[in-house]
Formats: structure tokens, sequence, C-alpha cells
């Protein structure tokens, strides 16, 4: 009787951790097939998908695990990247050469970003998501005071092709044609034709390699240390503060990074808006994976990814035959990330008040209640 | 700060820069005037191609130009290979011309003349002949 009610408990649980991702697979599985998309297409479609957002999602691994939540603050990063990339079209440096080139030229401005966005978060400790989401709006702000109206005029930008008619500010579209897929199609690879950008995802790889063995150094553990309990690290002799603003800014730098990879393979700049949806769909996307605000893995990123993305690919298709407009699946897409960032943001609030309730049951020796 | 990180921040600082020139000079793309019009060289008329197509760094844009005729073409990089094909009255290619150059022998707006150069190249061959 008892192993029964373990079971069912253990069951109930699991349910309850995985409700995101269980969601997804439920919906992924009735939608493929009423899409009518074959599978050859759904996995070249997710394999460009995976290579062009793994970066971006992967940005918000390490502020999770300095205990600063979902580091909505990214935009910041993806400014600074796209700001690099304005320059290197200015400036006709196309191919890998230009991408590289715009990391370069972007990753001073990150670290500045970064910087400045953790010294934010500092000051408004265990509301840090908020904080970066509002932040990221008043980034904004000035992103786009900078771009309309600062390059041409103070910051020299001389290409007509990306200048407004009056001579100054960026157009709302930058045409990155020289750059498009030059990562992605570097070692060119094609299975039973299937097109992998394998460059890209050897990139995407190195990277992991080095968020698995900075988890291990010295930075890393004191990072998790501060994740756990702050006042905790602090007396072992941790500078937090200090080490949540290094989270933060090397967050804002892959996001930089892979805003870049994620705009070289689209092959255009949304000037004023390719930024402000990356946060937002990179977050969703770790949700869907299975992470939550304080715990988040590498499988969760692809995990969530794949997840997410099947979701975006197949929506449209399944409203259009199901209901007759392909707009519906697309509206049901916009819905789903935010409704998803939204359901994993009161399941986390509902599983501490429970860890909280449990606690103070134990204390109490009443034996996990709740 | 101590010599070993003064001497590992410099070698850093090194590669960067080594980095930033290589991107800007091997990534660099150029939009070039291609033209077929008569040119002059040593003091002598050079009559433009009846009928030519021609590509840059074996790219997939081939230009076709007759007589006078002006087209732009894209080129990344400093050196180039340009591949001319002469073209008879019913435009089939009868000999293939590749000659080498560069961009800083374009000038400031980056004009090639193709004439110019297939005359270039001639004279350098029958300079080479009488050496030997």
């Amino acid at each position: 009787m008892s192993i029964q009610k373990r079971n069912s408990f253990s069951l109930k649980s699991f349910v309850a951790r995985n409700a995101v991702p269980l969601v997804f697979i439920i919906i992924s599985a009735i939608a493929i097939p009423i899409s009518q998309f074959s599978p050859a297409y759904l996995i070249q479609e997710l394999l460009v998908r995976l290579s062009r957002n793994s970066f971006l999602v992967l940005s918000l691994l390490i502020p999770i695990m300095a205990g600063m939540g979902l580091n909505f603050g990214m935009v910041l990063g993806a400014m600074a990247g796209q700001i690099g990339l304005i320059f290197i079209c200015d400036w006709n440096i196309v191919g890998v050469q230009g991408m590289i080139l715009a990391a370069v030229i972007s990753t001073p401005l990150a670290i500045l970003f970064g910087w400045f966005g953790g010294v934010i978060l500092n000051k408004a400790q265990s509301r840090e998501m908020v904080t970066g989401y509002i932040l990221g709006f008043f980034m904004n702000g000035i992103y786009q005071l900078v771009v309309l109206f600062c390059f041409g005029s103070i910051i020299p930008i001389t290409s007509s092709k990306l200048l407004l008619a009056r001579g100054y500010g960026i157009r709302n579209v930058t045409n990155l044609e020289g750059m498009r897929r030059s990562l992605d199609n570097l070692i060119p690879f094609n299975v039973a034709g299937i097109d992998i950008p394998l460059s890209t995802f050897l990139l995407i790889f190195v990277f992991c390699l080095f968020i698995f063995w900075f988890s291990k150094t010295k930075l890393g553990q004191d990072m998790r240390a501060c994740g756990q309990d702050m006042r905790v690290a602090e007396s072992a002799g941790i500078p937090v503060m200090k080490t949540r603003i290094i989270s933060i800014i090397i967050s804002t730098v892959v996001a930089c990074y892979g805003q870049i990879i994620f705009l070289q393979n689209v092959g255009t700049i949304n000037t004023y808006n390719s930024h402000e949806q990356a946060g937002t769909y990179a977050i969703a996307a770790l949700l869907v994976g299975g992470a939550t605000v304080s715990r988040a893995s590498i499988g969760n990123v692809f995990a969530g990814i794949v997840l997410f993305h099947l979701m975006f690919i197949v929506s449209p298709m399944a409203g259009k035959y199901l209901l007759g407009d392909a707009q519906i699946g697309e509206y049901f897409r916009v819905f789903i990330s935010y409704g998803i960032i939204a359901l994993a943001l009161v399941l986390h609030a509902w599983r501490r008040q429970n860890d909280k309730a449990r606690a103070r049951a134990s204390f109490r020796g009443e034996g996990g209640a709740a | 700060m101590s010599g070993k990180s003064i001497l590992s921040w410099t070698a850093a600082g090194v590669v960067l820069a080594l980095v930033i020139v290589w991107c800007c000079i091997t990534g660099k793309a150029y939009d070039i005037i291609v033209e077929n019009r008569s040119a002059e060289w040593n003091g002598e008329r050079i009559a433009a191609f009846e009928a030519i197509e021609v590509s840059i760094d074996s790219s997939d844009k081939r230009l076709y130009m007759l007589e006078d005729d002006r087209e732009v073409g894209n080129a990344v990089g400093r050196n180039h290979t340009l591949t001319i094909d002469l073209l008879d009255a019913q435009d089939k290619p009868y000999e293939r011309l590749t000659l080498p150059f560069s961009i800083a022998d374009l000038g400031e707006k980056h004009i090639l003349n193709v004439p110019f150069l297939a005359a270039q190249k001639a004279d350098r061959l029958k300079r080479e002949k009488l050496s030997d």
C-alpha cells in the first residue's frame, strides 16, 4: 500500500516537474500529423533552428548557475551584436571574416552592457528577472536613440544602403546578404539530402564543453555557491557581488555572439526589433526544455529548442489545415511562447511555496506533509 | 601587474590586431565596375571586344557584355582572377583568357577595363618571350 502510494506520488511529482515539456510533447504529437510535413523537411528545419538558436539559449545557463534566474537582460548582448553587424555592413566586410570582426567590435560593448546590467541586478536582489526585463526596455530606448540619431551623424556611417534618406539613422532592415549562412556553410555536409550546418554545431559543441569546464573551475563553483545561498557564500569568503556581475557579463557576451550567429543564418537584421525577440524566445525555449528559474542544464537547452521550434514549424500549417487559416497557428505560437514563460514562473513560485511548506512541516516533525 | 601577465596581454593584443587586419583584408567586398570599352596602352588604342562573358573568381555571376557595355561585379579580398570568354557572332565562346588582377590596380573607383587588362597581359607575355 505504502509502495503504491509512493509510486503514485513520484508519478505526480514527475508530471509536476516536467509539466511544460510534457504539454509540448503532447501538442507536437497532435500537430505534426495535422501539419502534413515530411520527416525530412521537419529534420532539416529543426537542424537549422538548432544551429541558429543554441548559442542564444546557452547564454542563459551561467546566470541560472549563479542564482540570478533567467537573464532577460540578454537583449543587451543582442543589441551589442547588432551594432557590430551594422558596422561591418558599412565597411562591407563579408563572410566568416565579417562575423569575426563583428564579434570583435561588439565584445567590448557587450562587456560594458553586461557590467552595467550586473551592477543594476545586484541592486535588485531577488527581483533580478523583472529588473532585467525592464532594463532591456530601458536599454532598447537608448539603442534606438543611438541607432536612429547618432549613426550617420556622430558615429560615422557612410553606406547609403544603410542610412535613411535624411542622411543619418539606420534603415529598418539591414541586409546581411554577404554574410548569410557563411558560418553554416563553412564546412559543407549533407546526409541523405539534409544539409547539416556542421561548423555551427562544432562551435556550439565547443561552447558546451566550455560551460562544462567552467562549472568545474573555482569561479564556476563560486557561482554555484552564490546560486545556492548568497549569505553562506559570502561568509565562505566568496565575493558574491563580483561573481554575480561576472556571470551576467559572460551571459551578455555569449548572447552577443549568439545574436551574430542567429542573424548570419537569417540574413537580415530587423534593426529595431531583432534583439527584442531574442530574449523572449530563448527563455521560452529553455523553459520548454524542462529548465526552471533555478535549475537548467545543457540537456534542457537542446530539448527545449527542439520542442519549442517543432511547435514553431508545425503550428502555422496545423492551424491552416485545422481551422483554414495559417495566421491562427501564428497567433497560437506567439501565445504559447509567452504563455509558457508565465506557466513556468507560476510553477516555480508554486514549487517554492510547496518547498517552504514542506520544510516548515518537517521542522515541526510532521514528516513530509504539503 | 606582473611581467608575465603584461607579456600575455600584449600577445593577446597582437593576435587580436592580426585577426582584425586579416578580416579587413580578406573579408572586404568590393563592387567592381567591369567595362568592355576601348582603352589606351603604351600609346596604342586597344579596341573593345565584340562580345564577351566575364566572371570574377569563378563566381556563378557571369557578366555578358557587348562593345561599350558596363556591368557591376563583386569580389571579396584583394587579389582576384578574371575569366573572359570571347564570344563569336553566335555568342559561343571561342577563346578563354584568365587574367589575374589586384584591387590596388583598379584605382579609386574600382573600374576594370577588360581590353586594357587583356592587352597588359599580352604585353607581359610578349616581354617574357623576348627575354627568353
